[in-house]
């Protein structure tokens, strides 16, 4: 496996190699969908490759993070081959069924050990594809990927497919053959604290209530005199959803709506469920993002990693957000490579197995071949 | 030392470490140029502002987090007490265990009916001595299979004490949180149906007294009228053929036989009421015309002490009565008033109050001493039963002929200025 990292910045910093390239990989600005030249440029230099991208909350490459840019990595494959499909979404409701028809396009090769999935960020429940996927591969297929992202506004975001950068879209590349090794993590780094709540009142993932009372309410005492800073600073206590049926999973507040007190989050947060709240600090967000890469790592040889990280730990790290791409890198394999996004959610295998849909952890793919 | 030190064993912050190296300064010979220094120092002191902000966060979260929990805390101790109240006052054992079938709480019930149940106890303790009978109950498989309750009852368990029991699995967040044991002691259930069933033997038995009592009264009656109607007839005949010295003689049998007659006639139409078989014929009855026949019938009666009869004008309104038992109901009053008055007035009024119809009569005899009155409706009852003729069954029978027609009769008297009884009957309904 070769790789090749590039970066684009109004034009490439380093020329685009030579050569035959597998897959190509591209992460960047939510605006290239307007203007999508670079993405062209890297469909003409690599014709035979399979693209596949999304826009962006911040682009990694190496240890940095940038924005308003566009990283793309060239992976050139000596045995695994690579395929990708690609469906368009008109309606969230059909997440789960879209999923399954990505999933059986792509195992209808046989051979499959993998299917990476960028989805729009937006228009797409992200457990009900992840679901959807998951279900209609056979056993043992790794599912991973993200939601992508438009930095902290929520407006739009675009899927590379390989001829267009646009919203509405799903792209699954499957990698097929025995060379390929595949690792993953997920970690957050958040705790849950305080006393469980109830939530009383929720339609979808709009949060009215909890134990009776208005949510927004508990969260603007929680925040003190940071509560004139939401949306955006109540990534500071994502929440803590068990719904009786799965593991606790993590739901990162999107937007709220002071008529009716209400939270919206990035995913479902059913009405009976019991949820609490979760705090971290930055100490354990950029350790998590440590112990994530190491469980995407087998230290057999370097890899590619593949990071998605939730938005919110951008916003909550701030400045210190490029410690935790180092802590990441730091843990993998010497001369591995380390690209990816900031994204409105990460997919990953959950505790109990299947692919699951994330918030505010960072999320590591690992890609290495061995030899046939 | 020619070479670098490594950076771990400086046992720097994990944080400084990463920055140190992130600028490529080694801590022993500090930064290569002014620029990086700069560029180092920016980091550190963002990393400085942002853990400010991240304490402020923390201890706002902490501080509001204990006052939520403490809120929590105290409500969790009433709801407790309230509970724990609760289960005290219930007729029941109850016993809580935890997961582990070990006993949590008992109820002082559950003390009272199993004996010293002490915390920590095995639940399989005290299920033992619910088994009466020497069949193992389960525990673990009732508790096994989740979300079923188990019962059962037991005779003999408990010192001899009947009892029925409940195992109920109690289910958090779909895990077992423990075992409700409920035991209900049947003894006072058994006094109760015990005492019911006697009772109701009690009530089968007076019933049947009752009704073996109205058919001998009936019988007997029946028996002695028939030889009595005989003695009478020719006593009557004697009495026409019959000397004079005898004729008197004849009269006293006559007077006593016609007595006797009408005790036994007395009796048969009280049992008759008593078996529930007395039928009245309900019909609109003007008073006028059943007073003037009273006033007929009984005038030689009244006449006989010096007394004076008066019938005042009746009401217009009809009642509903039975027109034979009425008058005799009537002359039962009038001839009961004859008796106990002399020299005096009898009289015969009615009036219209409360959409009834009262007939009072009311004579200026020497009235009824206060105690006698409450008594003076039963059968038998006599003021002074020495002194004055009669069954000592008519005011009983006038009582129970007006309760058949749906009225009720009352009577106020004071000693030695008079009485007055009154029947008061409805209003006839039918018209005519």
């Amino acid at each position: 496996m070769q790789v090749e990292l590039r970066h684009w910045k109004g034009s490439w910093s380093q020329p685009l190699p030579d050569g035959a390239a597998s897959v190509v990989l591209v992460f960047g600005d939510p605006a290239l969908a307007d203007d999508p030249a670079p993405l062209h440029e890297l469909r003409e230099a690599y014709p035979d490759a399979v693209h596949a991208g999304c826009s962006s909350s911040g682009e990694i490459l190496g240890t940095e993070i940038h924005e308003g840019t566009l990283v793309a990595a060239i992976v050139t494959f000596a045995h695994v081959e690579a395929r990708a499909v690609t469906r368009e979404i008109a309606d969230p409701a059909q997440s789960r069924e879209i999923g399954a028809a990505l999933a059986a396009d792509l195992s209808a090769t046989p051979g499959l050990r993998h299917v990476f999935l960028l989805s729009d960020g937006l228009g797409v429940n992200g457990s009900a594809l992840a679901a959807g996927v998951q279900h209609a591969l056979p056993e043992g297929v790794v599912v991973t990927g993200g939601l992508a992202g438009d930095g902290a506004r929520f407006q739009r975001t675009w899927v590379f497919d390989g001829e267009a950068a646009r919203s509405g879209v799903v792209r699954a590349i499957g990698l097929y053959g025995s060379a390929l090794r595949v690792g993953h993590g997920s970690e957050g780094g958040w705790i849950p604290f305080g006393v469980g709540r109830v939530v009383t009142r929720s339609v979808g993932n709009v949060l009215y209530e909890l134990d009776g009372k208005p949510a927004l309410a508990l969260y603007k005492e929680y925040l003190g005199e940071r509560a004139s800073g939401l949306p955006a600073t109540g990534l500071l206590f994502p929440l803590s959803l068990r719904d009786g049926t799965r593991h606790d999973i993590v739901r990162t507040i999107l937007a709220v709506d002071e008529r009716d007190q209400s939270l919206t989050f990035a995913g479902d947060i059913p009405q009976g469920s019991r949820v609490q709240l979760m705090r971290a600090d930055s100490e354990a967000l950029v350790e998590a993002a440590g112990s994530a890469a190491s469980a995407a790592s087998d230290d057999a040889g370097p890899v590619l990693g593949l990071a998605v990280s939730c938005v919110g730990r951008r916003l909550v790290l701030g400045e210190r957000t490029e410690e935790e791409v180092e802590e990441t890198l730091d843990q993998l394999p010497p001369g591995s490579w380390l690209t990816g996004f900031y994204s409105y959610g990460e997919l990953s295998p959950g505790k109990e197995g299947g692919c699951d849909l994330h918030n505010q952890t960072m999320t590591l793919t690992t890609w290495r071949e061995v030899g046939a | 030392m020619g070479k670098p030190r490594d950076l771990e064993e400086v046992s720097l912050h994990r944080t400084l470490q990463r920055q140190l190296r992130k600028f490529g300064i080694d801590p022993e010979t500090g930064p290569p140029d002014a620029e990086t220094w700069a560029r180092f120092l920016a980091r550190v002191d963002a990393t400085y502002r942002s853990t400010d902000e991240e304490r402020y966060t923390a201890q706002r979260a902490l501080e509001i987090s204990s006052r939520e929990m403490e809120a929590l805390s105290r409500q969790i101790a009433a709801d407790r007490e309230r509970l724990a109240q609760m289960i005290e006052s219930l007729p029941q054992a109850v016993v809580y265990t935890d997961a582990e079938l070990l006993v949590q709480f008992c109820n002082a019930q559950a003390s009272d009916l199993l004996g010293e149940v002490s915390a920590g106890a095995h639940l399989d303790s005290l299920v033992d001595l619910l088994d009466a009978h020497g069949h193992a109950i389960e525990v673990a498989g009732i508790v096994g299979r989740g979300l079923g309750e188990t019962s059962g009852a037991v005779e003999g368990g408990f010192g001899r004490i009947e009892a029925a029991w409940q195992l109920v699995p109690i289910v958090v967040d779909q895990r077992l949180d423990g075992v409700l044991l409920v035991v209900h002691d049947l003894r006072e259930v058994r006094a109760a149906e015990l005492a019911l069933h006697e009772a109701r033997m009690d009530a089968h038995v007076s019933r049947e007294t009752e009704v073996a009592r109205g058919r001998f009264l009936a019988n007997v009656s029946h028996e002695l009228r028939t030889p009595l109607n005989a003695i009478l007839g020719y006593t009557e005949m004697l009495q026409e053929e019959a000397a004079n010295g005898e004729a008197e003689d004849l009269s006293r049998i006559l007077h006593a036989g016609r007595h006797l007659l009408a005790l036994i006639n007395d009796l048969l139409d009280l049992s008759k009421i008593d078996a529930g078989k007395m039928e009245l014929v309900l019909e609109p009855v003007h008073l006028d015309e059943v007073l003037s026949e009273v006033a007929a019938t009984a005038g030689p009666l009244v006449a006989r002490h010096g007394n004076v009869l008066v019938v005042e004008d009746a009401v217009c309104t009809p009642v509903a009565a039975d027109a034979m038992r009425l008058r005799q109901c009537l002359l039962n009053l009038v001839g009961n008033a004859a008796k106990f008055t002399h020299e005096g007035t009898i009289r015969i009024a009615t009036r219209e109050r409360d959409g009834a119809v009262w007939i009072d009569v009311i004579d200026t005899g020497r009235g009824i001493p206060a105690h006698r009155l409450a008594g003076i409706f039963d059968a038998f009852e006599q003021v002074k039963p020495e002194e004055h003729q009669g069954t000592g069954l008519g005011l009983a029978l006038t009582r129970a002929f007006v309760q058949l027609m749906g009225g009720h009769i009352q009577v106020t008297s004071a000693v030695d200025v008079g009485s007055t009884f009154s029947l008061v009957l409805p209003r006839s309904t039918g018209g005519s």
